[in-house]
Formats: structure tokens, sequence, C-alpha cells
């Protein structure tokens, strides 16, 4: 297995597409979308996340000056074409080495990663729309479906893991058809192949729930921030494992503490088998730092004490006087209790003093 | 550390179906159940989530060494279309008008099948009219997509406690109900259609949140119960925890998520379902949950089957168990996959979906010409329930429907067959010849043309796309390239609704 500069090995048989796409001539411009596609990528090319080679990794992202130039939908690109393209280079590279030695089939994976205008298609579930997506010529059609592209990449068995994210919205849109890949089913996969399928919100079905949620935009990046935070450290177990069990658990906590004091919060999915996770860091090796937030604890009018911090069971050896006022210090996510040294001071803080560390810079009126 | 200086947490819900999740201090989750919790825990601090259905509530804990933190009867309310005790949405006027168009239809002389449909304002739509314009947004129609005798002027309303209500006995199969509603403010109002199964010897029940866009049919709740019985959740406990636990299950699959608890499954495993579309939706629910477990899931089926023999969302849960368990142990052999050929669609989308699939894996699921196959490019995705922009038929003529309609159901007068009418329709399909479409794209009405369209356009589109990736000089090597399974797998359309949309885009298409 090739090795990094730092003498780590690479993930030699991982791949990506990342698309980013934020100028739409015929649907409406997004501002984070291209900045979410960089992260991910930034995320998969570094030693401590996916460790792609970065020839692996396969970026359709338009910059600012070519985007300046897409008048119209029809001159926009990335379209869908760019991305089948360089998922067919990927399911040929990875062709040959797995024809070559049957036995790398084990550490294929393939990562889809797409930020931009999506939309739950007429026969879907989650579509990312390409940049020549009119909704004026209602040509929707211009997407890729990635529940399609996943079921594909299943019944293929090309890979032996594939991993998609999707940062978009999933508004229902009757009358557009959602696009699959274009490549004949496989007649004979390598083998069975693990996934993970995770989309920023979930499917809006329901009619208790908001349908005229206009610009689900506001939350966009809030998935791919807590993507990120999770695969940086934040989803760790206490051995360091990070999978698509814990992820998924991190993903949908942070998402919704980021978007708990809007009017509609988000929550996002992830669809994988628990009983079969996708890895995306095994145990072992130091333990990535975890997120840390910066928290202001507030103590009841009149109260001098003196505090104590823990951290589930473990004494965090931080200690506080209340008589100097707030408390503010970093912490790292996760659940805290403030407790008083004085045992009859017990009962005095709000929720027993227990709070909670995670996704935001957190403010605890005990 | 010894299990007595653990702490322990003990979590019961009346509701089958309530998910329980224990967070540690490091936001992992070190326990979770449906229904039930049962957990010893080092003593810490903890977050405690219930879910049930979308609503979610979360708790921090702090757990001392061998404390008990025990609450056995966790409940947390959740919107359900139907009315009934425990969920945020209920009222009890409209229960009662629930009770008594069910009552209505135990009690009354007729076919041997009935429909109770209610249309309410759910708990915090209050606002929303219900009244006569409510009902003509909502039509019934037969098997041969013909409004049902009377439905116009046999509703009752009550526009002050907000309900409406249709109830009667109808013949057993296959039914339409057809729904002008809005997706958004901004969007037009849209025709929908929905299927329906009425199964002999049983009522199902229908309910429908009224919504200041429309009646959301596509979040409607469909309930059943025995014929001659009222259907009332709370009277008797078993029936409550079936209406609960159907619900929940529908949850869970417009999430994509499996609720299955031990709760749900003694009811699922019960031979003696109450309320049979729990069997249907807790099926699908076991599909979903992993690892698949092929004979537990036969065992429903195989009880469903006894219920609900012609009920073609039955007929493809036994596809659909067949694909799992194929899926499950790569041995099994494409072969073994049911002989199935649906014509009417399933009231389920995931059934319907599934049977697509079928169609494009082994070249059945689907029958040819019938409304199941019509449906495919109108389908769209609005939850869980198969619905599709209205297709325009040519033959509403007797002669037409009961050519549709044979794949579906036994013919009367030939006797009422045991086996699904599904099956005995893919006997005939796969000892007739190609059956004639009943949809005819030059011939008929501007909607007739944007019914083929629909199908040519999506095939159109992909096949353009398949002729730039792999570079061919034609459309026709473009299609080569990719096969008919493929485009029909890619486009979701039944197989020979792609051969048809190609046929249709013509030689002058498939030349360039």
């Amino acid at each position: 297995m090739p090795k990094r500069r730092d003498g780590r090995d690479l993930n030699d048989l991982h791949y990506a597409v990342v698309v980013g796409i934020n100028r739409y001539p015929g649907v409406r411009d997004l501002k984070y979308a291209r900045r979410d596609a960089h992260g991910f990528k930034k995320w998969l090319l570094s030693s401590d996340g996916g460790r792609l080679p970065t020839p692996n990794v396969r970026s359709i992202v338009a910059r600012p000056r070519d985007e300046s130039a897409f008048r119209t939908a029809r001159q926009a690109w990335p379209t869908v074409r760019w991305v089948n393209d360089a998922l067919e280079d990927i399911n040929l590279a990875v062709t040959k080495h797995v024809q070559k030695d049957p036995r790398c089939f084990e550490r294929t994976r393939l990562y889809l990663y797409a930020s931009g205008h999506g939309i739950a298609p007429a026969n879907g579930s989650g579509a990312v729309l390409m940049a020549d997506a009119d909704l004026q010529r209602d040509a929707l059609g211009y997407n890729i479906e990635l529940s399609l592209y996943q079921r594909w990449y299943v019944d293929c068995g090309l890979f032996r893991e594939i991993v998609i994210f999707a940062d978009c919205c999933r508004d229902r849109f009757f009358t557009a058809p959602g696009m699959g890949p274009p490549w004949a089913a496989c007649p004979n996969p390598y083998g069975p192949t693990r996934f993970a399928l995770g989309f920023a919100t979930t499917f809006a079905t329901s009619a208790f729930e908001p349908r005229d949620v206009t610009n689900l935009d506001a939350a966009r990046g809030y998935y791919t921030k807590a993507l990120l935070d999770g695969l940086g450290g934040g989803a760790a177990d206490p051995a360091g494992q990070i999978d698509s069990t814990n992820l998924a658990t991190y993903v949908r906590l942070s998402v919704q503490a980021l978007t708990e004091t809007k009017r509609f919060g988000q929550r996002p999915t992830m669809v994988a088998d628990p009983g079969d996770p996708v890895i995306f860091r095994p145990p072992g090796g130091p333990a990535p730092a975890r997120p840390r937030r910066n928290a202001v604890i507030t103590f009841p009018k009149g109260y001098k004490g003196r505090v104590t911090l823990r951290r589930g069971q473990e004494r965090t050896g931080k200690s506080w006087a209340a008589r100097n006022g707030s408390w503010q210090l970093p912490l790292e996510e996760g659940l805290y209790a403030v407790v008083s040294q004085r045992s009859a001071d017990a009962g005095l803080f709000q929720n027993d003093g227990l709070f909670r560390v995670l996704a935001k810079d957190v403010d605890v009126q005990l | 550390m010894s299990s007595s200086k653990k702490a322990r947490l003990e979590l019961r819900s009346p509701q089958a179906g309530v998910e329980f999740a224990l967070l540690d201090a490091r936001l992992q989750q070190v326990a979770s159940g449906v229904g039930a919790l049962d957990a010893r825990v080092d003593p810490g601090l903890y977050q405690l989530e219930v879910r049930a259905g979308p609503s979610v509530e979360s708790q921090l804990l702090k757990l001392g060494a061998g404390e008990v933190h025990r609450d056995l009867r966790v409940s947390l309310a959740f919107p359900s279309a139907a009315p009934f005790e425990g969920t945020t949405t209920s009222y009890e006027v409209q229960q009662r008008a629930a009770f008594e168009g069910s009552e209505r239809v135990a009690t009354e002389t007729g076919p041997p099948a009935g429909i109770v449909l209610v249309v309410r304002n759910v708990r915090g739509h209050e606002a929303t009219p219900v009244d006569k314009a409510t009902t003509t947004r909502l039509t019934l129609l037969d098997q041969r997509l013909r409004p049902v005798a009377r439905f116009r002027s046999s509703w009752q309303v009550n526009s002050n406690q907000g309900w409406a209500s249709w109830s009667r006995r109808l013949e057993p199969g296959a039914y339409v109900l057809r729904s002008e509603t809005r997706a958004s403010a901004r969007r037009r109002s849209e025709t929908l259609d929905q299927s329906l199964w009425l199964s002999r010897g049983w009522q199902t029940l229908v309910f429908v949140p009224n919504t200041p866009l429309g009646p959301a049919s596509g979040s409607a709740s469909i309930h059943m119960t025995r014929l001659g019985e009222r259907w009332a959740p709370g009277w008797d406990p078993i029936s409550q925890e079936s209406a609960s636990a159907l619900e929940l299950a529908l949850w869970g699959l417009r999430e994509g998520r499996a609720v299955v608890s031990d709760d749900l499954l003694r009811l699922l495993l019960n031979t003696k379902f109450t309320n049979p579309m729990l069997g249907i939706v807790g099926a699908h629910s076991l599909l979903l949950e992993p690892p698949f477990n092929s004979r537990r899931f036969e065992t429903v089926i195989k009880n469903l089957k006894r219920l609900l023999p012609e009920h073609p969302d039955v007929a493809a849960l036994s596809w659909l168990g067949a694909e799992a368990k194929h899926r499950a142990h790569a041995t099994s052999k494409a072969k073994q996959f049911p002989l199935i050929d649906i014509g009417w669609p399933p009231m389920l989308a995931a059934a319907y979906a599934g049977l697509v699939r079928l169609d494009a894996v082994a070249r059945g699921g689907v029958a040819p010409g019938s409304l199941a196959e019509a449906i495919a490019p109108n389908i769209v995705v609005r939850g869980v329930w198969t619905s599709w922009r209205p297709v325009a038929t040519r033959g509403t003529s007797k002669a037409g429907a009961a050519r549709s309609i044979a794949v579906s159901r036994p013919r009367p007068g030939v006797g009422r067959s045991r086996k699904s009418a599904a099956t005995s329709g893919a006997r005939k399909a796969a000892k007739a010849p190609h059956r004639r479409p009943r949809l005819d794209a030059g011939s008929a009405s501007g909607s007739d043309i944007a019914v083929t369209d629909a199908a040519a356009e999506r095939v159109a589109i992909y096949v353009d796309e398949v002729q730039r990736t792999h570079e061919v000089d034609t459309r026709r090597e473009a299609i080569n390239a990719s096969g008919h399974d493929q485009i029909s797998i890619a486009t979701g359309l039944p197989v020979a609704s792609v051969e048809r949309a190609i046929e249709r885009l013509g030689n002058s298409w498939l030349s360039s």
C-alpha cells in the first residue's frame, strides 16, 4: 500500500467525485455549495481524514470566473455528463485493479459528495440538480438521483463500499424525473457492496411538516459542517473509531442543535446498516480531537460558591468561584455537569447543573 | 466495574414503535430499543432520546452507581391522520365521526367490502374550512376509472368540528382516490390519483388530513377492520395498540427507517390481525430492518395471504421478500423470484417500486397494458402511498376496463380463486402473447399524448445521456449498450413501457 509523505498508508483504492454547484442560471444561485465541496475534498485528502491519493479525487466545481460566463442554463456546467464521466473513469480504474488482483476488491470505496440545489423527484428520494437545470423550461431532469446511483452501485458490486453524501434540499417536485446512471447493469458483481447514503434533510412527505419552506438554503451548510466536524473527530467513539453509525448519530444531533432555533428544524438522514457499518476511521492510533466550543456558564442570582465541572464520570479538573461572575471556558463537545462543592447547594442549579455542548457555542443558565 | 456498581435504565412504552436511544457523555449511542429499553450502564451523564414518529424528546440524566431509572409508561404523542388517543392531532368529535362511519359500514347490508373516508382538520389546522368544496376535491373512482355512484351526494360534513366523512359498502377490489391538491401555495392545483384496494370481508378506513392546500391524501393513514366490526381504537387495548403501531410504522416508512419493536413483532406474528394494514406496513418495516429475517417475514406474508388473498400489496410483498432474501443470501438465484404480474398498483409506493424493479430483473411484476403499467411515467413520490398524475385512458368502455382488470382480480362467475389475483394474473400473462397496450400515443386526446410523452421524455433524456457517455453515433447504439432492463431501472418504468416509448420515439430518433 502506498504511503503518504508523513509515512501513513494511503487509501489507494478509495476514489471520490466531489460536486459543488453555486451557479444555477436557470434556478437561483447558491452561496455555500462550492465551499462545502472544497471542505469535503480537503477532508478526503487529509492524513487524518480520508487519506485518498490526490489523483483519486475528482472535483467537479466551476470556478467563479468560469461561472461569470454562464448566462443561461444551457451554458452552465457542471452537467450530468461531467459527473458520469468522472464516475465512469473511476469505474474503469477500479475494474482494472480488481481484475488484476481480485483481493483488491475489499479495499475499494467510492465517495460521491454533492452540494447544490436538490429536489425529491417523481421517481426518487433525492436528486442534486446540475448547473444546467432550468426551472423556467421545466427542465429539472438535469439531475443525478442519488438513490438510483446508490442502487446501481450496490447491484453492480463494483466497489466494496459506496458512500454518498448530499447536502441539498429535497423539496418535492411532482413533475421532474430523477435520472439514474447511464450504464448497463453489471452481470457479474465482484462482491457485496456496503453502503452509506446520507441526505441533509428528511424527505418532505408529511402534511404535518412545513411544506412551504422556500429557502432551505439558509440551512445549507449545516449538514456539511456537521459532517466534517463528525468525520474530524466529533463522532469518534472512545477507541477512536468513526463509522457510518456513530457519524449518523453525531450529524443528526449536530444539525438538530444548529437548527433548533429555526422555525423549521432540519433533520438529516443516513441510510446504512448499523450491523455492517462503513468505517471512516479505524480504532486505535492517537484519538482524534473532538470539536471545542465556547461555553458561558451563568450562575443563579446571589450564588457565590465554588463549583467543579464533570464530564460524564470524569472530573475535568476545572473549577470556578461563582463570585467572579459567569464562567467562560472552551469545552470539548459532550455532556457536562456543574457541581457545587457544598453539598448543601445540591438542587440549586437548573436542570441539576447538566448541560450539553454540541455543534455551537453554548450559553448555560444554571 | 462490577454490575452492582452500574446504573440501570428501564423504560417501557405502551406504544409499540416508540424508539429509545441513550447517549453517553461523548454523545455516543450506548443503548437503544424500540418499545422498551433495558440497559445497565456506567454511572455518569446521559442523554435520553425518545422518539415517536416525527416527535422527539430529549432529556439529560445523571445516573449514579446502583441507581435505577425506571419509567414503564413512557408515552409520547405524535401526529397522525387517523384520529385516536395518544396522538397530538386528534379530536374526540372527529374520533366519533370515524367510529360512526365505521359502524354504518358494519351494520348496513350490501356488497362484502366497505370504505370509510374521513377528511379532517388535524390539530393545528383548525381554521381550514371543511365544507362541500372540500369534498368536491375528492373523487372515488372504480376499477374502470369511473366515479363511484352517489359519491358526491352522500357526504356527511360538519364544518364546525372540521370533518367530513363518506362511508359505504362497496364491491371488493380496486379503486382510485382522486384528489385536487397543491404542492405549495405558489403552485397550481394538481389532480393526483392514489391506489386503494378494498378487501372482501374488511372495511378500509382512509383518513385524509385537510390542509389549506387541499386534502393531503399523500399524508393519509389507512387502517382496516373487519367488515362487521366497528373501528374504534381506544375501546379495546389491542386495537389501540395496533392503530398506534401502524401509525408509527408508517412514520418509519416515510423516513425510510425500520421501527420494529418486540410488541410490533408480536402483533405482526399474531395470526389474528385486527388491522391487516399493520401487517402490510409492518412487513415493509421488516424489509428495512437489517439483517433481513426471511423466516419471520414469510410468517407475516403467510398470515396476510390468508386474510387478504387478492391484495396487490400482499402479492408485491412476496416479491420484495424474495428480493431481500436474494440480497441477504447472494447464493439465491434470480429464477427463484415469484412469478407475479400485477395489473393494479399496490397501495404502498415501496411495493409499486419493487414491482417495477422486478419487471426489469425478471420480466414480470407489472402486467403489460394494465393501469399498473400505465401510471409508471406519471408516478409522483409524495409519501408512502402510490400516487400518480391521472392517466388518460381511451377505454373507459366496459370492454377496455374488463381487459385491464382481468389481471388484477378474478373474473365474476369464474369463482373466487384462493390464489392472489396477482398470481393468477401472472399465469395468464405468462401464457398470453404480448398484450395490446391500452394507451395509444397518437390517437386520443391531448392528455393521452401527455401521458405517453411522459414516458418517452424520460426515456429520451436517459438515452441521450447514455449516448453522450458512451460516445456512440446513434441512440440505437446507446440503447443496445445500455439494454432495456437498465433503462427500466434508471427511469423507473416497466420494461414494456420502455419498449413502447422507444417505439413511439420512432426510427428517425433512433437513427440520430
